[in-house]
């Protein structure tokens, strides 16, 4: 009978007592969704700057592996939360000024509960744009939504790494969809 | 609003989808090599640091302040024993040892490891901020004059430090990196890991003792990269590895864009030819120069002509 394979803590673990393998375990667990996190987060204006943020992102967590503590969290959110304050660390030193709250109001009118076929996406393009859409929904939202739909953190923990609390991520959430809705229904009226 | 929130949505799953028709393999299975890379030198460069072992940080503990004033009050006797410079001056060493000694900070403030919900590389402010010492003090103490001829090497260091100190913005980063290693729980090296008044008293203490009879030391003091550190060095350092954090931190501080390692290379150059086209952005941001030209007589626009790489010319605001 095959073992299950080490989980998140395990794998830090043993990195810690020097096992290379195990760190390379853990990074490909998680380096498309923190990469992504990172890039989407960056925007394409600063799109430039992903690789070498993701890459500071996993030396912090190789450097505070001990910091750890699974029983405050999981490690996805240990690491999207290391991940944003690089980000956010980069847009204080570049002097972004983020896009906050501007959308939430126009975010709101949209009533569209009903989900749009977006499941099937073919065409790149169209990926391509839902993509830009994601990039141009306020960075609380946008770092909100992309937590939750690729990185798998509950609202819970978004609203801890996030400091925003769980009301807070829970509204960004469904603002952010609601703006994609309406986004990517635009784009398939459009293309009809 | 409806618990629905927290479930998946379609949209989740079209995200997912566009993400994956975006992903590149290649360009991940580079990222994945340079990423390990990089940890794996972190991790190597943070243990031979360390050496030569935790069993010297003990001493070196918040406790150890009253023992690095020790060391400095015992290098600074032994300094006016030995090495009294001039009878018109017998005083100035003892003096300016006494207030060294005087100026040792006070301990770190504590420290919650467990405060922060995730680490980040700089530390707390809280324990940055440690005591810088008194430049004219360090000066005296420094000053090749006050040394028999074969200190001179290690006089020029200490009074590299306090010209340093006496305002130089590089300084700034000396004192922050000091201050960082201090503030990070792990098996650091002693002296090393000190903060800058300590690491100076030990430093003190280390060239009175052992100045005359021993020059294997003083090549080992000479020789210790985190010892005396070298801001530009860093920059260049920082700007090879992409890490665009500390590259914008010993920026900020004022080191020189383009300050040269002894073949010439500065930091744009080496971002360049470590493929970094983000550190680069900021290096050029800053107005790192494009033109000046190494040794070899290459300049960094040269090296990106060269590598023909489309994101780094654009970093660089090459046309292709």
């Amino acid at each position: 009978m095959e073992s299950d394979p080490p989980d998140d803590a395990e794998l830090l673990r043993a990195h810690r007592s020097g096992d290379a393998h195990a760190f390379a375990r853990l990074y490909d667990r998680y380096d498309r969704p923190c990469f992504q996190f990172i890039r989407r987060l960056l925007g394409q204006a600063h799109a430039i700057a992903a690789e070498d943020l993701h890459q500071e992102t996993w030396i912090a967590v190789s450097r505070n592996a001990g910091d750890f503590d699974c029983g405050r969290g999981s490690f996805p959110a240990w690491l999207f939360t290391i991940a944003r304050h690089k980000a956010w660390d980069y847009f204080r030193r570049q002097k972004v000024a983020v896009l906050t709250t501007t959308r939430d109001e126009a975010a709101m009118l949209v009533a569209d509960p009903d989900p749009t076929p977006l499941e099937h996406l073919e065409s790149r393009e169209l990926a391509a744009r839902l993509l830009s859409a994601v990039e141009a929904l306020p960075v609380a939202q946008r770092e909100t939504f992309v937590m939750f739909a690729q990185g798998g953190l509950s609202l819970e923990e978004i609203g801890r790494a996030t400091g925003a609390g769980f009301e807070t991520a829970k509204s960004r959430l469904r603002y952010a969809r609601a703006t994609l809705r309406q986004a990517m229904a635009g784009e398939r009226t459009a293309n009809v | 609003m409806s618990d629905a929130d927290d479930i998946r949505d379609p949209i989740d799953a079209a995200y997912l989808a566009a993400e994956a028709a975006q992903a590149g393999d290649d360009a991940r299975a580079a990222r994945r090599a340079r990423v390990l890379a990089a940890v794996a030198a972190d991790a190597a460069a943070h243990t031979s640091a360390s050496a030569p072992g935790p069993a010297r940080r003990v001493a070196w503990r918040p406790g150890g302040w009253l023992a690095a004033a020790g060391v400095a009050g015992l290098g600074g006797w032994l300094t006016l024993q030995l090495y009294r410079p001039t009878p018109a001056r017998p005083s100035a060493p003892a003096a300016a040892a006494v207030r060294v000694q005087t100026a040792a900070p006070p301990a770190l403030a504590p420290t919650d490891p467990h405060g922060a919900a995730a680490p980040n590389d700089s530390p707390p402010t809280a324990t940055a901020s440690t005591v810088v010492p008194p430049a004219r003090e360090a000066v005296v103490i420094a000053s090749p004059k006050t040394f028999p001829p074969e200190a001179a090497p290690l006089a020029r260091s200490l009074g590299g430090q306090a010209e340093m100190a006496a305002g130089t913005t590089a300084l700034k980063s000396n004192e922050a990196a000091f201050a960082a290693d201090a503030a990070r729980d792990e098996p650091l090296d002693a002296p090393a890991a000190a903060p800058p008044a300590m690491a100076r008293a030990a430093a003190l203490g280390l060239a009175a003792a052992k100045l005359a009879d021993s020059p294997a030391s003083m090549a080992r003091l000479q020789s210790s990269p985190r010892r005396f550190r070298d801001a530009p060095a860093e920059l260049r350092a920082a700007a090879a590895a992409g890490r665009i954090g500390e590259l914008e931190d010993l920026l900020a501080q004022g080191v020189a864009v383009d300050a040269p390692d002894e073949a010439g290379r500065t930091a744009l150059m080496a971002s360049i030819q470590a493929n970094r086209p983000g550190a680069a952005a900021v290096l050029h941001r800053h107005g790192a120069s494009l033109d000046r030209r190494n040794r070899a007589g290459v300049s960094a626009r040269d090296l990106a002509i060269e590598k023909d790489d489309p994101t780094l010319n654009a970093a660089l605001g090459l046309r292709p």
